[in-house]
């Protein structure tokens, strides 16, 4: 008995302590570390291991920085919205309405987002410019004068890629949720005499809360450490916050600085995925 | 009953008209417009034109960079495929107390921002002197790979039914022999498909590659560099199309894989 517990321990520890050990030193260390960074007295190429707050004070007293943290949240969470209200018809739609193909469109959905990050923000910009097909063709059947750029270098566009981006992470989360409801369920509601806009509202939408929840989480906090779409689409008077801690690092070489703002960005997803939760409601059905 | 099947047309227009229009619009504007024979990606259109295809190979730069980030990601995938699969192993099949622990330790990496990731670990290797190359590229990777893996197996794996890996142990065979001659072709599929996956992304993981490359060129640091040129964007065109169109087929047989084997979508959800 005792040899017998004693290899599955051994057994145990073979599966766990590779990813344990190699998630510890490449991506729990260096995560500590960046916080811990963030507290070093930091210039332009310079890094003092002495304790300061400079760093999270030169952020919170500047307000061009904050201004950036303001559209940085208004830019997801308007992106976040916008999802949910597009996806969620289509989570219906595969979840609820649909019987067959409903795997096939969910693939058609999933592989091209998969693929070419960076080139599918630029066909963006081709799209959107003044040469683009929206402008062209609006050119051609006379609503346009002469050629313009369409909402291109705004937080608009980046509003528009992110969608382009993260749609699928709405609406596969949303159908999961919804193929889980018991039939039962529905036909219990109907034989009570519910019609159908009190079914959506009281069993079907709180049924999809949790779906909606996990692609909060899976798409919110990479969200706010988007750069190269404001790069690309945002123009020259749109940044994000990850354009700062970008710039800090790969320009102005004030890497305590953008530690602190990398710190920021946590702190502020894991506040509002915090809020969200109690907001929701959703301690009772995690 | 009529009811339901105009709430079916109109919610089915619906979705066709959004996956046109948001998710394929801008691939089928690259690929036409690889073809057009202008230096400038618009209308009015110039003509057909091969010629930006057959620059690629001319390119010296993308072609190496082409080679540097196919070989990362081979490399990743492997380890990754390794390691995260013990790992899965780790979050389905034994009973220990710290088990949920564990599995949020391995996830966590999983919906963190990419970009701090890459920020962290270019500040890790400052600080223990480590010259950034192709080698730290590779490790850097690994460390999202590796929760990405694990992610997608351990989901397949909590429905594998480890009694059979017993039973072969009791009946004499050794460890590696129950592995490989019985859980191994059950769950080859999602292996092959997780290892798809991990290439792919690995292969076009931008934010990370950005902050640990140093002076190496990967494909997506390329082509970011190469926005910045408006006579390189015809040449962006054409090598992203042949790439879509690659990497479309790839995941496609690996979605095929996926679908034969479990409920696809679920993996990345449950």
């Amino acid at each position: 008995m005792k040899t017998k517990s004693l290899k599955t321990h051994a057994a145990l520890m073979m599966n766990i302590m590779p990813s344990f050990v190699y998630l510890l030193l490449l991506f729990y260390v260096p995560m500590v570390l960046m916080m811990v960074i963030s507290f070093w007295k930091s210039g332009f190429m310079m890094l003092e291991p002495v304790f300061t707050l400079d760093n999270y004070r030169n952020f919170f007293h500047n307000s061009q920085y904050l201004q950036i943290l303001r559209d940085t949240l208004v830019i997801t969470t308007g992106s976040m919205f916008m999802l949910f209200v597009i996806g969620y018809p289509i989570g219906y739609f595969l979840g609820r309405v649909v019987k067959k193909y409903d795997s096939l469109i969910l693939f058609l959905m999933i592989v091209p987002v998969e693929i070419g990050f960076l080139v599918r923000i630029y066909a963006w910009k081709i799209i959107l410019s003044k040469t683009g097909i929206i402008s062209s063709f609006l050119v051609y059947i006379g609503v346009f004068k002469e050629p313009a750029r369409i909402f291109l270098y705004s937080k608009a566009a980046i509003i528009l890629v992110l969608i382009h981006e993260w749609l699928p992470y709405v609406v596969i989360p949303v159908t999961i949720a919804l193929k889980g409801i018991e039939p039962a369920t529905l036909e219990a509601a109907r034989d009570l005499g519910a019609d159908r806009f009190t079914i959506f509202r009281e069993i079907i939408f709180p049924l999809s809360i949790p779906g909606l929840f996990a692609s909060f989480v899976l798409i919110f906090i990479p969200m706010l450490g988007e750069f190269a779409i404001p790069t690309i689409v945002g123009g020259s008077s749109t940044y994000m916050l990850g354009n700062v801690i970008n710039n800090q690092f790969m320009a102005a070489g004030n890497w305590g600085f953008g530690s602190a703002i990398g710190v920021i960005l946590l702190f502020a997803s894991t506040l509002l995925i915090g809020l969200v939760i109690k907001v929701s409601g959703l301690e009772k059905l995690l | 009953m009529k009811r339901d099947s105009i709430v079916k047309g109109i919610l089915g227009s619906y979705t066709a008209v959004v996956i046109l229009l948001v998710i394929y619009l801008p691939l089928i504007v690259l690929i036409v417009f690889s073809f057009n024979d202008s230096t400038i990606s618009g209308l009015p259109w110039k003509g057909f034109t091969l010629k930006w295809y057959a620059e690629i190979g001319k390119n010296d730069v993308l072609v190496s960079s082409l080679i540097n980030s196919v070989v990362v990601a081979a490399v990743v995938t492997v380890i990754s495929l390794v390691v995260g699969f013990l790992a899965a192993r780790g979050m389905t099949k034994f009973h220990y107390r710290l088990k949920s622990l564990f599995t949020g330790y391995v996830s966590i990496p999983f919906v963190m921002p990419w970009m701090l990731i890459g920020v962290a670990l270019l500040l890790f290797f400052n600080l223990i002197k480590m010259p950034l190359s192709l080698f730290t590229v590779i490790i850097s990777h690994i460390s999202f790979d590796i929760p990405l893996v694990a992610v997608l197996i351990s989901s397949r794996l909590s429905k594998f039914d480890y009694s059979v890996e017993e039973a072969s142990r009791d009946l004499g065979s050794t460890p590696f022999q129950s592995f490989f001659l019985v859980t191994l072709p059950i769950i080859a599929p999602s292996l092959i498909s997780a290892g798809i996956f991990s290439f792919s992304w690995s292969f076009d993981a931008f934010y990370i590659t950005h902050f640990v490359s140093g002076s190496q060129v990967f494909f997506p640091t390329w082509i970011w560099s190469a926005l910045r040129y408006p006579n390189k964007l015809p040449l962006i065109n054409a090598v992203s199309a042949l790439i879509l169109v690659v990497e479309i087929i790839i995941i496609t047989v690996a979605e095929i894989i996926r679908m034969k084997d479990e409920d696809a979508s679920e993996a990345l959800f449950m």
